[in-house]
């Protein structure tokens, strides 16, 4: 019971549901308007037979007179399908004609007896009651004339057609409703199907997914977008997770730093030390402040486009521009920064986080770029069908295939790291950056070194 | 805050006939209190307002030399009280303080009309800097083609530099270093200051990329003259000074 109630509630079962109820009641009112005319169409044409009848009669009886009327009333009488005749004495006996019997009283008054009455026909083989209409006549001597005719085939075809009619009614109603019944049962079991995941994925399991048909229809389409939705939550729920657990641990170690450096301060006895060690606590704690700025922009940019302005940026001048900034700093570390630069068309991006990104990358060849010999990193830009692609290559160390992916993530640094200022937060702030705007950052090993590939849609 | 009071007493002789009149408009308590603090140990007059309305009313009023605005305050922002003032005709120079300093909010800030933009938290140091470059810019807006500081001159037309008669080779970017330091002279400019004006990078350096410009910069104009110019002030940035017969007294 409760079933069929989800059932009526569904809307496309409901719009079923009118349907049938419409159309059901359409193909009714053309039936009983169908069945209406026919019958006043032709009760009309079997008055106008039976005029023609009596015209007929009249001009051949205003010749012989009544004496010969008797007998062509018999001699029409018994021609096949002959219409109704009865001629009647005063006293309603029957004198002549085809008709055994009938109500009487039918024939006190002249004119039509419309409404079809029934009768009896002297050749009629079964028993089936007669119907007819007809017209009375007074003849001189008080006899009477009745000219009727038969409409038993008339009402046979009513019938037919009626009956076709209420068949073809009862199929279409059937239909509707095992339509009605068949649409209303998948709808409701992909809706339930669809209210059980939810169930799941809100008591907590961001693994599950909707379930698709397979059949592409509009649930598998609203299943699709769900599901990338769910996963897009899933996504950030395990960002949100790991980022707490990177925070409590990566912060603990300056916090702690920072502890020992006010306690060294409170102890200290010159003026001098205690003013290194605050100056100690203040560098520290700008080291914190930056990692939480770097925290709350990437979850700035992670958090979606449609906050930030994106505007045409000339990458040539931004890459020219950071070119002449850096290469001084690659000098004094005997490391050549040499720009391998294509014309690049101007993309809609946002100057601040595309320079954010350029720096991050960097300053990571700058701190771990270094080589023995001939170290050099080159900036390349190039254009591909739908990209640019900003390339940072230097030839230090490089990355190992398997750390590479773990090194875009939040907090990870790698080992030979550690020692180096940073916060372990820089390629996975430029990752944001590049996904933000529709781009991508990829590592590739350099043989000896490093390639940050940097793309973004033109 | 710590390095606050250990501004030097030389700064704090610039000031003293040359009071600032700073209107600043910040609702914590304790960071106004800070602020005051930091600005009138330097020598600076600070008048402070908590709410949005009662400050823009006061700074209509009233005339100051600088606004330091923060950017979220009760009753009306401080975006919209630099705007108003803007439309009002008033361009006293603001400063707009903001602890949303993330992508877009710097431009937002200036857009509206703020001459400046410090994103929370900043170091005590770094805004003391650009409130001297902002008063000096409002005061004193040079169009001189010829500056001149000690035995150094700096030529805008040709975009050349000398000193002591002999000529400095100036890389483009260095030109525009040295102009923006004379345009400053005698100011602490901190790093974050020399990539906005100089390069127009709007980043913190986490690396020294800019030091290492500067000492560059400070070896082609320092080397081989009498007295150093470029001074590194620690923990803050840099400046540009001829201190040469203060040294000497």
């Amino acid at each position: 019971m409760q079933r069929l109630g989800q059932l009526l509630r569904n809307t496309s079962i409901q719009l079923t549901l009118v349907y049938t109820l419409v159309f059901g009641l359409l193909a009714a009112g053309v039936v009983l308007y169908i069945g209406h005319n026919t019958g006043r169409l032709l009760i009309q044409q079997s008055q106008v037979a039976v005029d023609d009848e009596v015209q007929k009669i009249a001009e051949i009886t205003r010749g012989v007179g009544l004496r010969r009327l008797i007998p062509m009333i018999e001699s029409r009488s018994r021609q096949p399908g002959a219409n109704l005749y009865l001629v009647a004495d005063p006293n309603g006996r029957i004198i002549a004609g085809n008709v055994r019997d009938l109500d009487r009283s039918l024939l006190v008054k002249d004119g039509w007896k419309i409404p079809p009455f029934d009768y009896e026909r002297f050749e009629s083989v079964d028993d089936i009651p007669h119907k007819a209409i007809a017209r009375v006549f007074t003849l001189p001597g008080n006899l009477r004339l009745l000219v009727g005719r038969d409409i038993g085939e008339f009402q046979r075809f009513q019938a037919i057609v009626q009956q076709a009619s209420t068949v073809s009614l009862a199929v279409m109603v059937l239909t509707g409703l095992c339509v009605w019944f068949f649409i209303g049962r998948r709808a409701l079991r992909h809706i339930d199907s669809v209210a059980n995941t939810s169930q799941q994925i809100m008591a907590g399991d961001l693994s599950q997914r909707l379930p698709l048909s397979g059949t592409g229809d509009e649930f598998d389409r609203l299943s699709t977008s769900l599901n990338s939705m769910i996963g897009r939550l899933e996504k950030l729920d395990s960002g949100i997770q790991s980022m707490s657990d990177s925070i409590a641990h990566d912060l603990k170690t300056p916090l702690t730093r920072l502890r020992g450096q006010a306690e060294r301060a409170l102890a200290s006895r010159t003026l001098k030390t205690t003013r290194d060690e605050i100056e100690g606590i203040i560098s520290e704690s700008d080291g914190i402040i930056k990692t939480f700025d770097a925290l709350l922009m990437i979850s700035k940019v992670e958090a979606g486009a449609s906050t930030i302005d994106l505007k045409p940026v000339d990458l040539n001048r931004l890459i020219a521009d950071l070119h002449e900034l850096f290469e001084a700093s690659f000098e004094e570390k005997d490391v050549a920064l040499i720009l391998d630069h294509q014309h690049l068309p101007p993309v809609n991006a946002n100057r601040e986080l595309i320079v954010q990104a350029l720096i991050n990358l960097l300053d990571n060849a700058l701190k771990y770029g270094h080589a023995e010999q001939g170290a050099k990193t080159i900036i390349k830009s190039y254009q591909t069908d739908d990209h640019v692609v900003i390339d940072i290559a230097d030839n230090g160390q490089g990355i190992s295939k398997e750390e590479q992916k773990r090194v875009q993530e939040r907090f990870v640094r790698l080992d030979n790291s550690r020692t180096l200022p940073g916060s372990g937060l820089g390629l996975s702030m430029v990752k944001a950056i590049a996904s933000l705007h529709g781009g991508t950052l990829t590592l590739h090993d350099n043989s000896p070194g490093l390639i940050c590939r940097f793309s973004l849609p033109l | 805050m710590a390095l606050t009071f250990q501004i030097s007493v030389r700064e704090r002789r610039r000031f003293g006939n040359n009071r600032v009149r700073i209107l600043l408009i910040e609702d914590d308590q304790i960071q106004a209190d800070q602020l005051i603090d930091a600005l009138v140990s330097v020598g600076h007059e600070v008048v402070h307002e908590g709410e949005g309305d009662a400050a823009l009313r006061r700074a209509q009023k009233d005339t100051f030399d600088v606004l330091i605005v923060d950017r979220m305050l009760p009753k009306m922002d401080g975006l919209s009280i630099v705007t108003a003032l803007r439309e009002g005709g008033d361009q006293t120079p603001a400063i707009i303080l903001s602890a949303l300093g993330q992508v877009d909010d710097r431009v937002e800030g200036l857009r509206a009309g703020g001459d400046d933009y410090l994103t929370k938290p900043y170091a005590t140091s770094e805004l003391l800097a650009r409130l001297d470059v902002l008063v000096k810019r409002s005061e004193n807006t040079s169009n001189d083609t010829i500056l001149t500081l000690g035995d150094l001159k700096l030529d805008r037309i040709n975009h050349t530099a000398n000193r002591a008669g002999k000529r400095i080779e100036l890389k483009p970017r260095e030109y525009r270093l040295l102009e923006f330091l004379m345009n400053n002279e005698g100011k602490i400019v901190t790093r974050t200051m020399l990539l906005q004006n100089v390069w127009d990078l709007n980043f913190d350096p986490q690396t020294n990329v800019v030091d290492v410009h500067m000492s560059r910069l400070r070896s082609k104009l320092d080397k081989e003259f009498d007295y150093p110019l470029l001074h590194t002030v620690r923990g803050r940035g840099y400046k540009l000074a001829d201190l040469s017969d203060k040294s000497a007294t």
